[in-house]
């Protein structure tokens, strides 16, 4: 790693007191890089944390513990003025477009604002840097003038785009940004979100339940169960040869087309809650190749430090291996 | 797909709403049929006029300021658009019932799931409270819900949205309907416990032979569900077929279009994806609609020539089972 | 590092012109605009405060002057409505006194609005123990017996008109706090506070700027409809005899006029219609204000 990273985050936990001394352990210990110019997806079920890990990194969370450094610096216990100007260099999308842009403010002064917040620019270069973002986005700069409810959902996300690009940031959270809209306008969003990374160089933390928006836009894959990483890899690595049982059954429960990569798992139950995580693997309760020493410890991710990892004292077992061939293999 | 007459026939069905002194239709021109033990799904985009179809089935389109403007919904040959509030009382449940997307807002937050689920078979089948309360337990068991003698104790918000959407499930299937009306039901799920949700549904509908509807806007679900699909555009059905080959050969281009946008997850991703397929634009409004005289698709097709802006193209029959309303499906190469 | 490729996402819309933009605040008063009974109310109360401002330099007999015989009845004088108990015409005393009144009215508004607006916008905000600490104090003034309250505030002090407004004001603000401070608990959890957050927002400007205009439709109604109980307050403390003696207002030509009812009940019902009217056109004002705003809200 000689490199350095647009985004490292280490041993990153963030709690919640839930009241009656009880503490949601909403992330428990995670850590990632992500390089310059990749795109690194976050996903996992509701309840795994995704979000909240992703909002801690842009400091929207309090982290309970662990570092997290931008291109480099320590962001962690930045705060005022400083915290401010760290944020030129990361900046969000939001999942709901309906709920992301503030109704009471015209268009052109909602990308305009990081701008005059952070005082970027003359007042002259900020409206012309806002015309330039809206055709980036493909809006027309007549817009501008329109207020948020006048948008379509697709062209409030552009709008929310364009406001977190204003600052030149290397990097963009981005937390479920399509899952709100429609298959049609999804492909307009994600064909948008990949040709500005390719343009502008950009890295995203991108945060997804939905694998198929993941494999088609991620360059690197975190897949996460309550609280905690349990692989991460490529996504070639990922989509080839999942090693985690939970990333098979999140592969084999994703509806497909024509018969698709479907091993026949079938997951019990739910999550366990994040109040009090279970001993051992915390996926040992739903795991259909849980053994007495998955209930008593917990695994650690292990494997090629930059390359695929996995917490799973069975990953490579035969049984284990039969029904990941199953799942990747072609079928007749 | 039998040959018998249909369980459920809906005939030129418009459904209105009134806004700013106008009566706009949303959906127009509507007919199909559904068999005993068949799945049909329905799909399309948000403001398509599938959900408000589904509401029309068993007589919830909000009055006002909405109605069924024409057309008939036939339930064995019994029309439900002109049936009364007290028929309709005993039709939904008994003969029809529907399963909603949001599982926490429709449940009753102050009564326990068993008691949710014994008023229902109580009101439909007068049977005592006993006998319910042994009933609402069967039916948590049938839908999957471990220990159901416990579970139907717990208040909705003790339970996880999956278990909250077999509850739902169980109050629409006590009373053995004919038809389940299915709007996005497993939208607010996760996806391990959306394939546990299809399983039961599949499971349910061999034993009790029901048929569903299904309304998603997920076209994989439809391939992993539905007999047959429906494809909805800006009120009207644009195209109609087995589910096979609908995803093989869409005739649509909007069908089409709407098949080719989705990232499909694959075995062997490439590390340099090409970018989605996409649809310019976004659904005409339904005010905009009325003022349009062509196809409502062809300001977003990549297909459309002058004369799709005339004329809106009817629905024509293709082979036996399927339907498409496009006037140049008969050139676009399959 | 600009780019300049546009993807045709817009061509199929780039023949359309646009729409005009519609401002929140627009659509609101399109809404007003077609509540007849609100719109009723507007001109009643858009009526009474032009006459309050300009009556006394057309119709310029004095309200304190004893002009006629005491307790004439209304039409038999040159004075039209009649006169008091002491000889005073009173339709001067209701032109002079709907000055006074709406002043008090309004100035009380605007302080139970400035408190309540404070206290519940800092307490919603920042949660945790400014929450509790700041909602035990308002409950602290809630229990209180508000006319009571007032009463003792004012004899404490002069029953100066600054003084009757200041008292009406800090007995009637707790509502308001408890609102706001609902309303700013909903929307700091709104993804565009978020956003604000994530582009550097201070909580000043989060407070003032950002939440606070989204948290007004709701505030406006009760500000509005708190001008009409500040004017009934102020006429309770009148009746009670804790009124301005230099000022005439409605309420205390009630008061003043309490003892002789009996021999001429129009004393008491001209001011009193005066005050009806006033109060019923804000209601009808608020009312539509709240019609108006809940579909948007509704609808996002």
């Amino acid at each position: 790693m000689s490199e350095i990273s647009a985004l490292s985050v280490s041993d990153l936990k963030v709690h919640f007191p839930v009241g009656g001394g009880k503490v949601v352990h909403a992330v428990d210990g995670i850590s990632f890089d992500i390089p310059a110019g990749v795109a690194f997806g976050l996903v996992g079920e509701s309840g795994s944390g995704k979000t909240t890990a992703a909002m801690a990194c842009a400091r929207l969370n309090d982290a309970t513990d662990g570092t997290i450094r931008l291109g480099g610096d320590d962001i962690t216990h930045l705060d005022g003025d400083q915290m401010r100007q760290a944020r030129r260099d990361i900046q969000v999308v939001f999942q709901d477009p309906y709920a992301s842009l503030n109704p009471r403010e015209r268009a052109g002064a909602i990308v305009r604002r990081p701008m005059d917040l952070m005082g970027i620019g003359t007042p002259k270069e900020r409206e012309d840097r806002v015309d330039e973002l809206f055709a980036t986005v493909g809006l027309r700069a007549e817009q501008k003038a329109l207020f948020p409810h006048q948008f379509s959902g697709g062209q409030r996300q552009r709008i929310g785009i364009a406001r977190a690009l204003a600052t030149r940031p290397k990097l963009i959270v981005c937390d479920e940004p399509v899952s709100a809209l429609d298959v049609a306008i999804q492909a307009q969003i994600l064909n948008l979100l990949g040709r500005l990374k390719a343009e502008l160089g950009l890295s995203y933390l991108f945060i997804s339940h939905d694998l198929g928006v993941v494999q088609h836009l991620c360059d690197k894959i975190a897949v996460m169960y309550l609280g905690q990483i349990v692989e991460i890899g490529s996504r070639s690595a990922i989509f080839r040869r999942p090693m985690h049982p939970y990333t098979m059954a999140l592969i084999s429960a994703v509806p497909t087309l024509e018969a698709g990569m479907d091993a026949g798992m079938r997951l019990k139950g739910d999550p366990p809650s994040p109040i009090s995580p279970p001993e051992g693997c915390r996926f040992a309760g739903r795991c259909q190749f849980a053994q007495d020493r998955c209930r008593q410890q917990s695994p650690v991710l292990s494997g090629d430090p930059d390359g695929q990892r996995v917490a799973c004292f069975r990953a490579r077992d035969p049984e284990v291996a039969a029904l990941r061939d199953k799942l990747t293999s072609t079928p007749a | 797909m039998t040959s018998s007459s249909p369980l459920l026939s809906v005939r030129d069905l418009e459904i209105s709403f009134r806004t700013g002194g106008r009566e706009i239709p949303v959906v127009r021109d509507l007919s199909f049929d559904l068999s005993a033990g068949e799945t049909l799904g329905i799909v399309g985009e948000s403001g398509c006029g599938k959900s408000i179809t589904a509401l029309s089935l068993i007589g919830l389109v909000p009055s006002p300021p909405g109605r069924v403007s024409k057309g008939q919904i036939l339930l064995n040959g019994e029309d439900i658009v002109t049936a009364g509030e007290d028929r309709l009382t005993r039709i939904r449940g008994n003969e029809i019932s529907m399963v909603f997307q949001e599982p926490m807002t429709s449940l009753n937050p102050v009564y326990t799931v068993g008691e949710q689920i014994a008023e229902t078979a109580r009101a439909h089948f007068g049977s005592s409270r006993a006998e319910a309360w042994d009933r609402a337990i069967e039916m948590l068991k049938l839908v999957g819900i471990p220990s159901p003698e416990q579970r139907a104790h717990n208040y909705p918000h003790q339970l996880s949205g999956g278990m909250r959407q077999r509850v739902m499930i169980a109050i629409a299937l006590v009373c053995e309907p004919k038809v389940l009306i299915a709007d996005e039901p497993t939208t607010a799920l996760d996806v391990t416990v959306q394939a546990q949700i299809f399983d039961l549904f599949r499971e349910l509908q061999r034993k009790i032979k029901a048929a569903i509807i299904l309304i998603t806007h997920d076209i994989g679900v439809v391939a992993q569900m539905c007999d047959r699909v429906m494809v909805m555009y800006a009120g009207r059905k644009i195209e109609e077929g087995p589910v096979r080959s609908f995803i093989r050969d869409p005739r649509h281009p909007y069908t089409r279009g709407l098949i080719s946008c989705i990232p499909k997850l694959s075995r062997d991703p490439s590390d340099t994806p090409e970018p989605l397929f996409e649809i310019p634009g976004v659904v005409p409004s339904p005010a905009d609609l009325a003022e349009l005289k062509g196809c409502a698709f062809a300001p977003r097709c990549n297909r459309a020539i002058n004369e799709c802006q005339l004329h809106s193209p009817a629905l024509t029959p293709l082979g036996s089972d399927r339907a498409v309303a496009c006037l140049r499906q008969e050139e676009i190469p399959a | 590092m600009s780019v300049t490729d546009t993807t045709p996402p817009v061509a199929a819309t780039a023949g359309k012109p646009l729409p005009k933009p519609v401002s929140p605040s627009r659509q609101v008063w399109q809404m007003f605009r077609q509540n007849h009974s609100a719109m009723i109310g507007l001109f009643i109360l858009f009526a009474i405060i032009v006459i309050s401002i300009i009556g006394p330099s057309l119709y310029t007999v004095s309200p304190r002057d004893m002009v006629w015989m005491p307790l004439t009845p209304p039409g038999q004088s040159e004075y039209l409505l009649g006169t008091d108990y002491l000889g005073r015409d009173l339709l001067a005393g209701l032109i002079n006194g709907g000055r006074v009144t709406i002043t008090i009215g309004f100035s009380a508004a605007v302080l139970t609005i400035l408190i309540g607006v404070t206290i519940g916008a800092l307490a919603g905000f920042f949660g945790g123990r400014i929450d509790n600490v700041l909602m035990r104090v308002t409950e602290f003034f809630q229990v209180l017996p508000n006319l009571l309250f007032a009463m003792v505030v004012v004899m404490l002090f002069s029953p100066s008109l600054i003084n009757i407004a200041i008292a009406i004001g800090i007995v009637s603000w707790t509502s308001t706090a408890r609102l706001t401070r609902a309303e700013f608990l909903k929307i700091r959890e709104m993804d565009y506070v978020k956003a604000e957050r994530s582009i550097g927002a201070g909580n000043a400007r989060l407070i003032w700027k950002v939440i606070l205009p989204n948290a007004a439709p709701p505030l406006i109604v009760v500000a509005a409809l708190s001008i009409g109980s500040a004017i009934l307050f102020e006429a309770g403390l009148s009746f009670l005899g804790l009124s301005d003696p230099n000022a005439m207002s409605w309420g205390r030509m009630i008061g003043d006029n309490r003892p002789y009812i009996l021999d001429s009940s129009w004393g008491v019902t001209f001011p009193g219609i005066a005050i009806f009217l006033t109060v019923l056109a804000i209601s009808l004002v608020g009312d539509g204000l709240n019609d108006a705003i809940n579909p948007k809200l509704r609808q996002r």
